[in-house]
């Protein structure tokens, strides 16, 4: 009984073990819902760029809080480095993803419809990327 | 006093260990691989219309310059994507290396 009670321990501490040293954080629900909706607010948005940038002021800053929130709430999980690091290239202003594509709708004042096509299909991808991420991340019932 | 044999369970984790394994990293190595020419060949495709969108006079040497560079971000994104997911791989790697191995015990220590 006492080899069997040993065996449990051992056990129970290789499970423990195996889930405290994990590499990258869970599947995450709310995550993936925050990705998918803002990717749709972002590309919606951008189909507005042809047109000024102040007459979309508000829309622009609700999109960039939306961004902003999930971004906020991927960096207040552990272990999520390579997720924090996409939102952070994808906000960029100083980048040429969705934030560089917002700086250069303010400092130009509108852009070019065919310039925003083409970088529509990267945004999206980009966010795929992020969406791509978390629906591969382990679910915590495996 | 039934004992257990360890080297039974040992055994038992190390064959459904290297099985799982194959299984999980060829996966893994076949999908990465494919996102990968993905990737290239849709970057390779958007360059060719961004250029000829230049010659046509639709977009300025600004806008070519920001979706060209626009592909450096977004491997990078496509890199960072790939790295998260071989972390995932190994995590689940190694939770089922530990749940084989305590299926190994329990059926062991089964009487």
């Amino acid at each position: 009984m006492r080899k069997f009670n040993a065996t449990r321990c051992l056990v129970a501490f290789y499970l423990a073990l195996a889930t405290a040293c994990s590499l990258i954080a869970t599947y995450d629900q709310v995550a993936y819902e925050k990705a998918t909706s803002t990717k749709a607010e972002a590309l919606a948005l951008m189909g507005k760029a042809t047109g000024p940038y102040a007459s979309n002021q508000k829309e622009i800053d609700e999109v960039k809080l939306d961004l902003d929130k999930a971004y906020e709430y991927d960096r207040g999980r552990a272990s999520n480095t390579e997720t924090i690091k996409q939102w952070e290239i994808l906000r960029d202003p100083n980048g040429h993803l969705f934030g560089g594509f917002l700086r250069r709708w303010h400092d130009r004042g509108s852009l070019h419809e065919e310039y925003i096509q083409e970088k529509k299909r990267d945004i999206a991808d980009a966010f795929d990327q992020i969406i791509g991420l978390e629906r591969g991340k382990r679910r915590t019932t495996e | 006093m039934p004992s257990v044999d360890i080297d039974s369970i040992v055994k038992t984790t190390l064959s459904g260990s290297e099985q799982l394994a194959k299984t999980l990293f060829r996966n893994y190595v076949g999908q990465a691989t494919k996102d990968v020419d993905g990737f290239l060949q849709s970057a390779k495709e958007g360059i060719e219309r961004a250029t000829q969108l230049r010659l046509e006079g639709k977009i300025d040497d600004e806008d070519l310059e920001d979706l060209i560079l626009g592909k450096k971000d977004l491997a990078t994104m496509h890199a960072l994507k790939q790295a998260g997911l071989a972390k995932a791989a190994v995590d689940t790697f190694v939770n089922g290396v530990v749940q084989i191995l305590v299926d190994a015990v329990f059926a062991a220590v089964k009487i």
